[in-house]
């Protein structure tokens, strides 16, 4: 049940190119048009309208400009690909029948452009469930003159509300705390490292106890001329085999144990 | 009934084709097989976190770096220091450039964390180095990062990528533009040779290029796009369980690195 967001961030536009085709020949998927749906919350409801259909084999590039009237400003929009109708209005997010692959999953172009070039990340975005957490280490701030670091803290739920959550920076080594933020579920938050007070040889341990995410990282020089997007993996990724979820748990509890709580 | 016959239907997909074999070793290190770019053009950089310190555990860790070139062939391996929960940028084009001479202008680079936290032991897995590359081109005041995505690799440099049994397409959800240039890389990492087939389809089904290779295992190769005469998508064929390419697209002056 994959959403594909339109990203936002500081100098450039959000842009998403969906794909009604199937990334492998193996993994069974419905072969006909699908409906395009654009989905958002008010904070107490999901709204869902379709923007039309996308016939089999064909993509769809859909720019923040072409939809943000059916917006109330800050919302994120939240595209799909459904064989099903979706309930214009729901409590809980929209349940999607649409096409499942495993290997590799089914994705989006997720685009940030300004006006001088473009970046990207193959993504789609599913409900992370509310009491979950975020553990990250984030080796991605560049130093140059006029270059700006930024966090775009990216989270779906199902239910419809944006409730605010802390999330607090640290530096790996000292464990002192380096700057504070909060985030909303429900939406792309944009968050400046560039105050944090980090150097080059610092590694930021971004946490966040009450929600998970995806923690996108975005770089962009001389207002939007050179621009850098990618994601940190989740713990999980440092190990392969046996059970890599418990290794997690291990991680994220030594982590939250020793990085101060200051509530 | 309708997902049982799915299920039924994978079996012979999926049936002793994993995606990543297990290392013999119980204690082995496993990475992914990066690219590096070394030339007059690019630079290339490496994110080097302590994974065992991320683990909490105490001491002087290192790792080992492997250099392939172009063709899978090792042409380079030293012991680097790790400072514990730091950040440690490895310029790796300034490491290779110490060397007498380069096989390749590209290749690949392994690192293989020779610490082993108890925990990861504990669990029955093994630490993977999946991190940050990043490439800069030398008029760019940006670097642009690419996180690891294969466990391609043990330390005793036996590749684990999986085989197919048949073959399977790789359908890049990307989309090809007219105005702008690509670069494929694309990596063996079985442990024999593969026979790939890349296609460029126009989404009005003409066919742009259509090329047969075969990739030496370890090996990486380029495939360049340029000048699409129509929005298009590219299909890579091959028993490779998931033939996932590096793809570097080019506008004006910035480049765009990032995973199919």
């Amino acid at each position: 049940m994959s959403y594909f967001p339109i990203l936002k961030a500081p100098h450039c536009s959000g842009q998403t190119t969906l794909y009604n085709f199937s990334p492998n020949n193996w993994e069974s998927v419905y072969k006909r048009s699908q409906t395009i749906n654009l989905s958002y919350t008010d904070g107490v409801y999901w709204h869902t309208s379709p923007l039309g259909e996308l016939a089999y084999g064909d993509y769809k590039v859909v720019n923040y400009q072409d939809i943000k009237r059916f917006l109330p400003d800050n919302a994120l929009p939240l595209l799909s690909l459904s064989h099903n109708k979706l309930d214009e209005k729901s409590k809980e997010l929209p349940k999607i029948v649409c096409n499942q692959t495993n290997v590799p999953d089914h994705r989006s172009t997720l685009n940030l452009i300004s006006q001088y070039s473009a970046t990207s990340y193959q993504g789609e975005l599913n409900p992370f469930p509310p009491k979950a957490s975020l553990l990250t280490f984030s080796p991605f701030l560049q130093f140059d003159n006029e270059v700006e670091n930024f966090l775009l803290f990216l989270n779906i739920e199902k239910k419809a509300e944006n409730r605010k959550v802390k999330v607090e920076i640290f530096d790996a080594k000292t464990k002192a705390l380096k700057c504070e933020k909060s985030a909303s579920s429900n939406n792309i938050t944009i968050i400046s490292l560039d105050d944090c007070g980090f150097s080059k040889n610092d590694l930021p341990v971004v946490i966040s106890r009450e929600m998970s995410g995806i923690p996108l990282y975005f770089s962009c020089a001389n207002q939007g001329e050179f621009l850098s997007l990618e994601h940190t993996h989740p713990p999980a990724s440092l190990v392969v085999h046996g059970d890599r979820f418990a290794a997690q748990k291990h991680l994220k509890n030594y982590w939250f144990s020793q990085l101060k709580n200051y509530d | 009934m309708i997902n049982l016959l799915k299920k039924v239907k994978k079996i012979p997909w999926i049936l002793g084709q994993r995606l990543t074999k297990k290392p013999r070793n119980s204690q082995s290190a496993i990475s992914d097989l990066f690219v590096w770019r070394c030339n007059q053009d690019w630079d290339t950089y490496f994110e080097l976190l302590d994974l065992a310190s991320l683990f909490g555990e105490k001491g002087n860790h290192q790792v080992d770096i492997v250099f392939f070139d172009n063709n899978g062939d090792k042409f380079h391996q030293q012991i680097i220091e790790l400072n514990g929960p730091c950040r440690k940028v490895l310029d790796i084009s300034k490491l290779l450039s110490a060397l007498s001479q380069l096989p390749s202008e590209y290749g690949t680079f392994s690192i293989f964390h020779k610490t082993i936290p108890n925990s990861i032991l504990k669990f029955q897995s093994f630490i993977a180095e999946r991190g940050y590359a990043s490439y800069q081109q030398k008029n760019s005041p940006l670097r642009s990062y690419i996180h690891g995505n294969l466990d391609a690799i043990d330390d005793s440099l036996t590749p684990l990528s999986g085989s197919s049994f048949f073959k399977r397409t790789y359908n890049l959800q990307y989309l090809l533009e007219t105005n702008k240039d690509y670069e494929i890389f694309l990596i063996n990492a079985n442990l024999k040779s593969k026979k790939i087939n890349f296609t460029i389809v126009g989404f009005d089904n003409s066919i742009k290029m259509n090329k047969n290779i075969v990739i030496k295992s370890k090996q990486v190769f380029l495939l360049p796009i340029k000048n699409l005469s129509s929005p298009s998508r590219l299909i890579i064929a091959s028993k490779i369980v998931m033939a996932r390419p590096v793809i570097y697209s080019f506008q004006g002056n910035d480049v765009n690195v990032f995973h199919g």
